[in-house]
């Protein structure tokens, strides 16, 4: 498996990652179909406007410019000569990062419209990723005993090797989540590369403008209703929260952030071999069990948005996994009898 | 369920990521420096009860993910909020820059009288300052924001911004410019308050609109 393939079409995947739960095409995040999408009349989170940039680099532009220019360019004659404030260590660092992702690049992929032009916005939009990797990087589960100092920097060159490839979504918050753990198990800089680039596929369409969440949230109040009807009646009556929100953080990760390491990776297998012998959906279902796990404790309480939101940041790692999964199963086969006796 | 406390406020704190909301909000409330903590996604949350002019007041705070791409997941968590740490960097000047943008979210989706008090975060790091404490200050001045520099890693003037944010909201209760039971409002009774208040706080209101006059 090369990691420098880029990834177009392929579906063989060492991971089974291929199948999505809502769609397999990849589509860049903006052009989900309208008719993929619920209808969602309140104000929600996945209607987001697009991203604008805040953080410029003109300082280093020049620097990186006649970096690139020597080795690769011809196109970028009108620069100027540096100007106003050094700040040469970012520059060093930008320029370096830039060769090395230059290089990589050029050796497999002839096609990157990027090689024989970089104008000024491309190396800001570079510039300001490479900056919010780099605050994200540092603090990544920092208290899991695997990221040393050396493993994060291999995470760091993960991350920016794939937002590189994926400048047109750039770098989210809730990436390196996603990665870590693939990290972990794969102690491997490349195989977990490639695995992360496969698992992106479904899961970019999560984040902000990927449409995937909306469907998420609509299927959750679908199945609440049908399955729980008097946890849904006290939802919508206490300020109603049938939107779902609370569930956000839940399927951006793959309930990463839910769940202690050991359980990230019983579960993950889980969702990547589902579709394949249980349902596509799984994520639904394990949702679904989290929500049904506690109904008890939400109905007693009253909870209403605040008090759910509240009660699963603080129940977040500690789950009894193996109840979860369990029940998710027996949901999965619950929604199969009840659609077979229609 | 079982504090006792007169009201309770609905607080946010929000900036751009990096500035250091989470470590503001664990310093409030734990008193300590938190230096594992992980960017935060979606919404989290803490709550304190807290004696300001003799009320005891119960802040229940969200705390936001600061990047932009989830500015419109953070906005859901606005309504209805009494008021708001609005946080940058002091050692880094992209996150001053934007702050009218979060400030007319706030003030747009929260609720038009939401009490804001501007944090100038990292004070500790003055050696590597971008923006100065008096550019700052007229910012808020300007904006009719409270301010104040503050430090999660060694405390300065956490709690105090705290506070005096909810310092401000009573005063704006008892002047009457702020009606608690007004929707959205993001001010509730507490059982103490329910206890004592309801029969007199009819009335209350109007009295000290006026007197305020």
């Amino acid at each position: 498996m090369s990691v420098d393939e880029p990834d177009a079409e392929s579906q063989e995947t060492p991971n089974g990652e291929d199948s999505t739960p809502i769609m397999t095409t990849l589509a860049p995040p903006a052009a989900v179909p309208p008719e993929e999408r619920p209808l969602v009349e309140f104000d929600s989170p996945d209607s987001g406007l697009p991203s604008s940039r805040n953080y410029s680099v003109t300082s280093a532009h020049s620097q990186i410019l006649s970096s690139i220019d020597d080795g690769q360019s011809t196109e970028e004659e009108g620069r100027t000569p540096v100007g106003g404030r050094q700040d040469s260590l970012i520059e060093d660092r930008l320029c370096n990062q830039l060769d090395k992702l230059v290089t990589s690049g050029a050796d497999s992929d002839g096609m990157s419209a990027s090689l024989s032009s970089y104008t000024i916005e491309l190396l800001d939009t570079v510039a300001l990723n490479l900056h919010r990797i780099d605050k994200d990087v540092q603090r990544c589960d920092r208290n899991y005993y695997y990221f040393t100092t050396a493993n994060l920097e291999k995470l760091r060159n993960i991350m920016c090797s794939y937002v590189w490839e994926h400048l047109e979504m750039g770098y989210v918050q809730g990436m390196c989540d996603l990665l870590a753990p693939l990290m972990v198990i794969l102690d491997d800089e490349s195989l977990a590369y490639s695995c992360f680039t496969q698992l992106m596929k479904r899961m970019s369409q999560n984040f902000p403008n990927g449409g995937a969440m909306d469907t998420h949230f609509a299927n959750m109040r679908s199945l609440i209703q049908i399955l729980d009807s008097e946890l849904f009646e006290l939802m919508q009556q206490n300020g109603d929260y049938t939107h779902f929100y609370f569930c956000y953080r839940w399927f951006l990760l793959d309930f990463k952030r839910e769940l202690l390491y050991e359980d990230v990776f019983a579960v993950w297998e889980v969702i990547w071999v589902a579709p394949r012998i249980s349902s596509r959906h799984f994520v639904l279902f394990l949702a679904l069990a989290l929500v049904t796990v506690y109904r008890e404790i939400i109905i007693d309480n009253n909870m209403d948005f605040t008090d759910i939101i509240k009660f699963f940041n603080e129940m977040a790692e500690r789950h009894d996994v193996q109840l979860i999964l369990r029940m998710a199963r027996e949901l999965v086969h619950k929604v199969q009898s009840l659609m077979d006796n229609k | 369920m079982s504090e006792s406390y007169d009201f309770l406020f609905k607080f946010l704190v929000i900036g751009n990521a990096g500035t250091g909301k989470s470590c503001l909000l664990h310093q409030f409330i734990e008193k300590r420096f938190k230096d594992e903590s992980n960017h935060t996604i979606g919404v989290e949350f803490g709550s304190k009860i807290i004696s300001v002019v003799n009320k005891m007041v119960k802040l229940q705070i969200w705390d936001t993910a600061g990047q932009e791409r989830f500015r419109s997941v953070t906005r859901s968590y606005y309504r209805g909020a009494a008021g708001a740490l609005l946080v940058y960097d002091i050692t880094s000047r992209e996150t001053y820059n934007t702050l009218t943008t979060w400030l007319s979210d706030a003030r747009m989706l929260a609720s038009q009288n939401i009490v804001i008090i501007l944090c100038g975060n990292k004070k500790d790091l003055d050696a590597d300052r971008e923006v100065t404490f008096l550019e700052a200050s007229r910012f808020a001045q300007e904006n009719e924001l409270m301010f104040l520099e503050t430090s999660a890693l060694t405390g300065e003037n956490v709690e105090e911004a705290f506070v005096q944010c909810a310092r401000k909201i009573l005063n704006k209760i008892e002047s009457g410019e702020l009606d608690p039971e007004r929707m959205g409002s993001g001010i509730q009774y507490g059982d103490a308050a329910l206890r004592q208040l309801r029969s007199p706080r009819r009335a209350q209101p109007q009295g000290a609109q006026e007197c305020g006059c």
